[in-house]
C-alpha cells in the first residue's frame, strides 16, 4: 500500500492503478500558480474566497472561476464581436478536449481539465456559461428583470453549480441547487450593480428597458453619472433590493444544505459586503469607495470559522 | 554702476524721444493713423514747408494749428532710426532675458534616442510572441491569428511534440505585408501573439522584415514586461 502511493506521487497520477486511475489527468503545478494569478488580477473577490476553500478543492474552484475570466475577458479585448465569437469558438472546442483529458496547453485549460476528470464534472453548466457569455458579447439588451436574473443564473449560478458538483454529486439535492441558484443570482445583480460606474465608460446599461420606463430615466444623464438627476437611484435602489431578497431566499435552504457543501456557499459574504457598501454610500456608484472592501477577506474567514452563510 | 546708469538714461531718453516725436506728429497731424499711411510716403520728408501736390495734403495744412508750425518735424530717415533703435535695443534686451528665463527652467524637449515619448497601451508595434512566466511558450497553433490576417502576412506550420502538445514549428510573419491593424492579437484566445510597444526595428534590407519563430518569442522576452502591464485590463464586473 505504501509502496503503491510513492509511485502514485511519482508517477504524477498518469497510469497508475491499471483502470481505475487510467483517466486520472493532473495538470501541471504551473497551472494552478497561473490561475491564482488571473483570479488576483481580474477577480479579487473570487481569489479571496479560493483562499477559504478546502485545500483538496482549490484547485477545482481556480479552475471554474479562472475559465469565467478567459470568457468575461473577452468583450473588453475585442473590439469586433464576431472577434468576440471566434474567441468564444475556441474555448467551446476546448471543452471538449479539456473533457476528454487532452487540453490544449493552457493552463486554465490545464487544470479545468484535471478538475473535470478528476470530479466528474457535468458539461452543461459549462456550456451555459459559455453560451451566456456568447450573447453577452453584443449591447446588453434586457427587456425585462427576468431576463437579468436568467442572465445572472446562467454565468454565477452555472459557475456554483459546476463548483458544488466537486463535492460529490449524491450530496445535491434540489434545496441545495435552488439555494445555489438564488445565490448566484443575487452575486450576479451585486456585480451587475457595483460594475455600473464601469458600464457608462463604455455607455452600457445592464439595467432592463422596463425599469428604465417605469422610474421615467434619462439614459444621457445616466450614463453621464448624473444618478439623482437622471432617475437612476430608485433602479439602482431596487435592483440592490432584489439581490437581498435572493441572498435572503438562498439562507431559508439552509436547514437542507449539508454542511460539506458550506464552504461553495462562502460567496454570500460578497453580496453581503458590496451591498452594505451600496447602501452606505448611498448608491453613489461613482464613490471609489463603493468598490473597495479592505474587510472582505476577513470577513470570509470569520464566516468560514463561524461556520455562517 | 555708472554703466547701468547710462544705458537706463539712454533707454529712457530713445523712450522719451520716441515719445516726443510721436505725440508730436500725431497732435499735427489729426489724421487717422490710415490715412498718413496710404500717403506716399517714403519718397519724401514729412517736414513742414514741402510742396502740396495733392489735394489731401492741402488739407492738412488748413487744420494744422498755428503754434506748433514752428516745431521741427523729423524727416523719415530720423523717424525710421529713432524707431529702430527704441524696438531693437529693448527687443533684444527682452529676447535675452526670454532666453535666460527658459535656460532655468527644465527641458520641453526629449533627447530622443535615450529619452522616450508616451505610447498609448493600445500602441500596436512590432510583434512579439509571448511566454507564460513558467517559460513554456503560449502560442499552442490554433492558427486564428492565421485565419484573421486581412493582409495574410501569418504562416504557421504546427505538429505534436512528443510530450502530445501541440506546437508550432515555424511561425512566420512579413512585416511588409503587415497593416497593423491588430487583428491577431484580438484572435488569439491565449494572449500568445501581441503587437508590442517597439517601433524602432528599421532594417536595411527586406530580409530582416521576415521574421520567425526565434525572432518572436526573443522580442516576447524583450518587451514581456511592457506587454504585461499594457495587457492589463480593469476588474471584470459582469
Amino acid at each position: 500500500m505504501k509502496h503503491q502511493r510513492r509511485r502514485r506521487v511519482s508517477q504524477r497520477n498518469r497510469f497508475v492503478n491499471g483502470i481505475l486511475f487510467s483517466t486520472m489527468y493532473r495538470a501541471q503545478d504551473s497551472s494552478f500558480g497561473y490561475c491564482l494569478d488571473l483570479l488576483r488580477r481580474y477577480d479579487h473577490d473570487q481569489f479571496l474566497v479560493n483562499l477559504v476553500q478546502p485545500n483538496t478543492h482549490r484547485r477545482a474552484h481556480a479552475a471554474i472561476r479562472a475559465f469565467n475570466v478567459e470568457l468575461t475577458r473577452i468583450r473588453q479585448i475585442v473590439t469586433n464581436e464576431d472577434l468576440g465569437r471566434l474567441r468564444v469558438t475556441f474555448f467551446r472546442e476546448a471543452l471538449e478536449r479539456a473533457f476528454a483529458a487532452t487540453p490544449d496547453k493552457q493552463p486554465v485549460l490545464d487544470l479545468l481539465s484535471e478538475a473535470i476528470v478528476q470530479f466528474g464534472l457535468s458539461k452543461k453548466w459549462f456550456e451555459r456559461l459559455l453560451s451566456a457569455r456568447e450573447a453577452d458579447l453584443s449591447l446588453p439588451n434586457f427587456q425585462t428583470i427576468q431576463e437579468v436574473e436568467h442572465f445572472t443564473e446562467s454565468t454565477q449560478s452555472s459557475l456554483l453549480y459546476a463548483y458544488l458538483e466537486t463535492f460529490g454529486k449524491r450530496q445535491l439535492s434540489l434545496p441545495v441547487y435552488q439555494a445555489a441558484s438564488h445565490l448566484g443570482q443575487a452575486l450576479g445583480l451585486t456585480i451587475l450593480l457595483r460594475g455600473t460606474r464601469h458600464h457608462i465608460e463604455s455607455r452600457l446599461c445592464y439595467f432592463p428597458k422596463e425599469w428604465i420606463q417605469k422610474y421615467r430615466v434619462d439614459l444621457p444623464l445616466h450614463y453621464r453619472g448624473l444618478w439623482k438627476e437622471s432617475n437612476s437611484i430608485g433602479m439602482l435602489q431596487e435592483m440592490s433590493e432584489l439581490a437581498s431578497y435572493h441572498i435572503a431566499t438562498a439562507r431559508q435552504y439552509v436547514g437542507d444544505i449539508p454542511p460539506l457543501l458550506f464552504p461553495a456557499f462562502l460567496s454570500s459574504t460578497i453580496v453581503d459586503v458590496y451591498l452594505a457598501k451600496i447602501r452606505r454610500y448611498h448608491y453613489q456608484m461613482l464613490d471609489p469607495r463603493v468598490e473597495f472592501a479592505a474587510k472582505l477577506g476577513l470577513k470570509l474567514l470569520w464566516n468560514k470559522w463561524r461556520r455562517r452563510f | 554702476m555708472s554703466r547701468i546708469s547710462l544705458f537706463r538714461k539712454t533707454v529712457a531718453n530713445l523712450k522719451n524721444r520716441g515719445a516726443r516725436q510721436r505725440t508730436s506728429w500725431v497732435s499735427e497731424y489729426p489724421l487717422s493713423i490710415s490715412a498718413i499711411f496710404s500717403r506716399n510716403f517714403f519718397s519724401k520728408p514729412l517736414n513742414e514747408g514741402q510742396s502740396p501736390s495733392s489735394s489731401s495734403s492741402e488739407s492738412v495744412k488748413k487744420t494744422q494749428p498755428q503754434g506748433t508750425s514752428s516745431e521741427r518735424v523729423p524727416t523719415w530717415k530720423e523717424l525710421v532710426d529713432a524707431t529702430a533703435t527704441t524696438l531693437f535695443a529693448t527687443e533684444m534686451v527682452r529676447g535675452l532675458m526670454m532666453t535666460l528665463q527658459y535656460f532655468f527652467q527644465p527641458a520641453v524637449t526629449l533627447n530622443y534616442p535615450s529619452e522616450k515619448g508616451p505610447l498609448s497601451p493600445r500602441f500596436r508595434g512590432e510583434h512579439a510572441l509571448r511566454r507564460y512566466p513558467s517559460g513554456e511558450e503560449r502560442c499552442i497553433a490554433c492558427k486564428l491569428c492565421e485565419a484573421i490576417c486581412p493582409a495574410q502576412a501569418i504562416t504557421i506550420e504546427a505538429e505534436p511534440r512528443p510530450d502530445g502538445s501541440r506546437r508550432t514549428t515555424r511561425y512566420d510573419i512579413d512585416m511588409t505585408k503587415c497593416i497593423y491593424c491588430g487583428m491577431c492579437q484580438e484572435a488569439c484566445p491565449v494572449d500568445a501573439i501581441v503587437e508590442g510597444p517597439n517601433f524602432e526595428y528599421a532594417t536595411e534590407t527586406h530580409e530582416e522584415l521576415l521574421y520567425n519563430k526565434e525572432k518572436l518569442l526573443r522580442n516576447g522576452d524583450r518587451w514581456e514586461t511592457e506587454i504585461a502591464k499594457n495587457l492589463e485590463a480593469e476588474a471584470m464586473y459582469r
